[in-house]
């Protein structure tokens, strides 16, 4: 496919001329550019992420070996539970809604987000949400401590004081959630390109898309558990105090009613990513284009009916145990779909591995496997022995890590060239994929064993039989902790004095709208909607006919 | 031009419709959570 | 440091095994290889090393040998899927690469295939939901239980009660482990350091046990591998599990549900005796109760309230106020020199007995005996250098009640 220079981008260009960025810092707090704002989502995103992790670095060095030598165990539970939000709503859930912020309007040939003024509250929220809930630590009786599924009543009443700014905090990343969500649902649905049907659009937009109704179904469920918690605490009501009445397994029903399809709002705009960059890698359009957006949104709809498997334990009745088994281990066929989906893309393409590959390659094959642990936990009498162990860590940090994060980096690395213009540098890329992937297996792998072999999870000390693989987990942790300090410098180095590109494609077989527009993506684009043979042409699930 | 600037503009009312309805449906599913929890 | 304890040497031959594999690894110039010889090796351990800490332990009942049998079931058809479908993704990076010549070809859709890697799963499943749901259905089999034993969780210890002969204790991590277990101590570990207790639960073996799981305060988990039981122990309601021990030992397992500081030190230690043991530890329990409860009618010298003070203030108060006295400064008060320690007996008395509203400390008085309390509060007086010279008698307590 030639690239050439359209007519429309010629106009673009001048027209930019005009109305460029202001100058300044005001620029970002007033801005309301869906480029900016995604920019800046990226940047919180990724400070959050060096935040969190260097309280997994705490807690890695805690559990280097058994017995207590640097933090105390209420500290410690400060870590694993701050460690926790920060990585979920801090680091992942901004970090896709900044790349949806760069790339659906792109995607769908839209000037901009439906409403960019509310754009600019959402993003702003975030960074005084996020200091609140870090300025817990320094109050009196320490942060929050209850793990990051703060079940009551450990988190009402035998919480420290603090909480109360825990719950502030949580309800405000909660409205930024949902007014991103509301701006990408008006988005998709209202701004396309008049041409583009649903099912033109690619795959990164219809799974964000589904991800954004999971976060208007799940958000407010939080909002709402984390209220009755407030006035628990505060004003006297016993929702989850069993000595007032209440019920504090309620709280665990009411919490994963939110939690589990907020594991699925972390990892489906994840398979958007990686829907879209192997068939650029592989040349090779996406093999089953309507099947992965029948998957996607079943896999969305059975996320609201399978909470209770983290509640196996709790009591259930025995038919409540097997409707959710049931129920969950479904959950593996359409999840099972995408998979086969992805490596039938790949199959007879014409491969090559730049570095947004090999990390797309990566996220296959080591989210499968924490798709395989999510299954056995998913046999509720299975669940037993693995419930509440490092089997469990091992299991979400597959999925969260090495799928969520991965497919971020992934993300980053494929379009990054488009929004700056510059090209990384591909030997340090794959220097820091291989260290990274090397070291995040050795920091998980080894945490199967020691949930099988009885270590619960969210202890700051262990007994002695479990020394052996923390030490080769802790190992692991610390190489992988450090390779964020060379992506780092990737990112840094390629934004300011990478080698500039100027083809519109970046990459030889790229399709897609964001492709069409000049390199590096101008500060406004499709102030006229691409036309319908464009789009047709541009849709990388249809074959280049 | 114009014509585009009335399209841009006609999708802009349909946005902000939808954006109200969504945001009310998220609002009602906060009151049902505490009401339901409350109703036990 | 990676060879310690004998039971782990062969563990650390594997180990070294890996990380030399990984080393080897940078050399592989294939990406795919590499990735494969990671999965593949990563799964090996498993099955090849079963009894070594890689994997779950058959254990000693029924219902833990039907979880470890499932457990392989459903692990081998992940091993299964995994060889099919890493097989297909690696074969193809490797032949269908563009540096090799291959040409894209341009197939992008098939509702038959899309049909069959719906179904072929669907089958999967089913076929393992079956076996998956005839060992819930044992499980959850209520039939008539020939003893109860009420667990209920305290933060952060267990208290036992046997319903059918009166016997009722806490069990507290051990002396040693908790000794070892403060902050910044080095040197050896005490044997089952982290999972030894001071009074262990005794049960019969062959017996059909039923627990009652309940909890004093916020949310615990009782969890004994061994016996294939974890279960939430929730304040103010009452879960049940069953077992049925078929081997004499000592099986060892902790708290798994997040309740706090010291969620990581309340052990589980599990005795299993034969039936004629069990009955004569029983006997033996009642005396020992029938005695401390005369223990309360008597005047103690202070040596006697000393010695036993330090038992019940290392088992009891230790983990929030520190084994030398000290707390932890902004979140547990020091014993050392406090105001209450050595301020009025009465002041003393009350808290311990009655804790305080809010906070971690506990209403121990519906906790310990009456000479328990005596003897902890003299302790709590005259240690630490609190030499206020104050002795508390059983029946000063009694009269406090
Ligand atoms: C095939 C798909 C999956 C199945 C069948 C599955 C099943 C389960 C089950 C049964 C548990 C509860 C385990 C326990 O606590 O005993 C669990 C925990 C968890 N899963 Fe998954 N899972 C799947 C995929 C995912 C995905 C895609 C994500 C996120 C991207 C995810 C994130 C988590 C997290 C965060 C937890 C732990 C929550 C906690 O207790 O802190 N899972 N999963
Ligand atoms: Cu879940
Ligand atoms: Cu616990």
């Amino acid at each position: 496919m030639a690239t050439t220079t359209s007519d429309v981008q010629i106009d673009i260009d001048a027209h930019d001329a005009h109305h460029g960025p202001e100058k300044g810092l005001l620029r970002w707090v007033k801005t309301t550019n869906h480029k900016d704002i995604g920019t800046l989502y990226l940047w919180f995103a990724f400070t959050m992420l060096l935040i969190g992790g260097a309280m997994a670095m705490v807690i890695r060095a805690e559990l280097f070996q058994p017995g207590l030598q640097l933090v105390e165990p209420q500290f410690f539970n400060q870590m694993t539970t701050l460690h926790g939000l920060i990585m979920v709503f801090g680091a992942i859930m901004p970090a896709f809604v900044g790349l949806a912020n760069w790339q659906i309007p792109l995607m769908i040939g839209a000037p901009d987000m439906a409403l960019p003024r509310m754009n600019n509250w959402s993003f702003w929220i975030l960074p005084f949400a996020g200091v609140m809930l870090l300025s817990t630590l320094f109050m009196k009786g320490g942060g929050p401590a209850f793990g990051w599924t703060f079940y009551a009543p450990l988190s009402t009443t035998f919480a420290p004081e603090s909480t109360d700014f825990f719950i502030f905090a949580i309800h405000m990343l909660g409205f930024s959630s949902i007014m991103g969500a509301i701006n990408i649902i008006a988005t998709v649905m209202n701004m396309r390109a008049p041409d583009m049907k649903l099912m033109d659009m690619p795959l990164f937009v219809w799974t964000w898309l589904i991800t954004a109704f999971l976060l208007i179904a799940a958000m407010p469920v939080l909002a709402g558990a984390v209220t009755m918690m407030l006035t628990d605490r505060n004003f006297g009501t016993s929702f989850f105090d069993a000595a007032g009445g209440g019920d504090p397994v309620m709280f665990q029903h009411i919490f994963w009613f939110f939690g589990h399809p907020e594991v699925y709002i972390m990892i489906l705009p994840a398979f958007g990513v990686i829907s879209q960059i192997i068939p650029t890698f592989a040349r090779k359009p996406l093999f089953g284009y309507s099947s992965m957006v029948y998957a996607t949104a079943s896999i969305a709809l059975l996320s609201f009916v399978v909470w209770a498997h983290h509640m196996f334990l709790t009591g259930m009745p025995i038919a409540g145990q097997m409707y959710f088994m049931y129920a969950t281990i479904m959950i593996s066929v359409p999840t099972g779909v995408k998979v086969f989906n992805w490596v039938t893309t790949m199959w007879r393409g014409s491969l090559t591995f730049e570095t947004p590959m090999l990390w797309a390659i990566a996220f296959v094959i080591l989210f499968t496997i924490g798709g395989f642990s999510g299954l056995m936990l998913g046999i509720a009498p299975a669940d037993i022995q693995y419930h509440d162990t490092y089997f469990v860590v091992a299991h979400f940090h597959y999925v969260l890590v090495t799928g969520a994060l991965f497919s971020i980096i992934a993300a980053v690395y494929y379009w990054l060239p488009k929004w700056c213009g510059r090209m990384y540098n591909e030997k340090l890329a794959r220097i820091h994929f291989w260290w990274a992937v090397i070291s995040v297996n050795v920091l998980f792998f080894p945490q199967h064993f020691l949930g099988l072999a009885g270590m619960p999870r969210r202890i700051p000390d262990y007994a002695t039989q479990f020394a052996d693989f923390n030490m080769i987990s802790s190992i692991g942790g610390f190489a992988f902790g450090s390779s964020f300090l060379l992506l780092t410098y990737i990112i840094v180095s390629c934004i300011r004095s990478g080698e500039p590109i100027e083809d519109e494609r970046v990459w030889e077989s790229a399709k897609g709208l964001e492709w069409t527009v000049a390199t590096p993506a101008p500060y406004h684009t499709f102030n006229e909607p691409p036309q319908k043979d464009k789009i047709l042409s541009e849709s990388s699930h249809v074959g280049a006919h | 031009m114009s014509q585009n600037l009335t399209q841009e503009e006609r999708q802009r009312r349909g946005a902000r419709k939808t954006a109200l309805i969504v945001a009310v449906v998220a609002f009602g599913i906060f009151l049902f959570t505490i009401y339901s929890t409350y109703k036990q | 440091m990676l060879s310690r304890r004998c039971s782990v040497c062969s563990a650390d031959a594997s180990s070294n095994r890996f990380i030399a594999r990984y080393t080897t690894k940078f050399k592989v110039k294939s990406n795919a290889i590499a990735s494969w010889l990671l999965i593949s090796f990563f799964f090996l351990p498993l099955s090849a090393f079963a009894d070594l800490g890689f994997n779950l332990p058959k254990g000693v009942t029924p219902v833990s040998q039907n979880i470890y049998d499932l457990h392989m079931t459903i692990f081998w058809v992940c091993v299964g899927i995994a060889v099919v479908v890493f097989g297909v993704m690696i074969y193809s990076i490797i032949f269908h690469r563009k540096s090799r010549g291959a040409k894209a070809s341009n197939f992008h859709e098939s509702t038959a295939i899309e049909l069959i890697w719906t179904l072929i799963p669907l089958g999967i499943l089913i076929a393992i939901a079956v076996p998956a749901t005839r060992v819930l259905i044992d499980l959850e089999n209520t039939d008539k239980a020939e003893m109860t034993v009420k667990i209920t969780g305290y933060q952060w210890k267990w208290q036992y009660e046997y319903l059918d002969n009166g016997v009722k204790f806490f069990s507290n991590l051990s002396k040693d482990s908790r000794e070892r277990s403060e902050m910044g101590k080095v040197g050896d570990y005490p044997d089952h350091y982290l999972q030894d207790v001071d009074n262990r639960l005794v049960l019969p073996v062959n017996t059909r046990i039923r627990f009652l799981m309940t909890s004093n305060d916020v949310i615990h988990s009782w969890w004994v591998r061994d016996l294939g039981v974890k279960q939430d122990a929730n304040p103010g309601f009452i879960n049940d599990a069953w077992a049925t021990i078929q081997k004499p030992g000592v099986y060892r397992g902790q708290c798994a549900e997040l309740c706090g500081k010291d969620h990581g030190f309340m052990p589980i230690v599990v005795e299993a005796k034969s039936k004629e043991d069990y009955a004569a530890w029983v006997k033996e329990q009642q005396a020992k109760q029938k005695a401390a409860a005369a223990a309360g009618d008597r005047e103690w010298s202070k040596d006697e309230l000393m010695v036993q003070g330090q038992k019940v203030y290392s088992s009891t108060c230790a983990g929030c106020h520190g084994v030398t006295g000290q707390g932890i400064p902004g979140t547990f008060p020091a014993i050392a020199g406090s105001k209450i320690a050595t301020g009025d007996v009465k002041e003393h008395i009350n808290i311990v007995m009655n804790g305080k509203a809010g906070t971690a400390m506990q209403a121990f008085g519906a906790q310990l005996s009456d000479s328990d309390l005596a003897a902890v509060i003299t302790y709590e007086r005259n240690a630490f250098g609190n030499n206020t010279g104050d002795l508390v008698q059983p029946a000063t307590i009694k009269a406090a009640r």
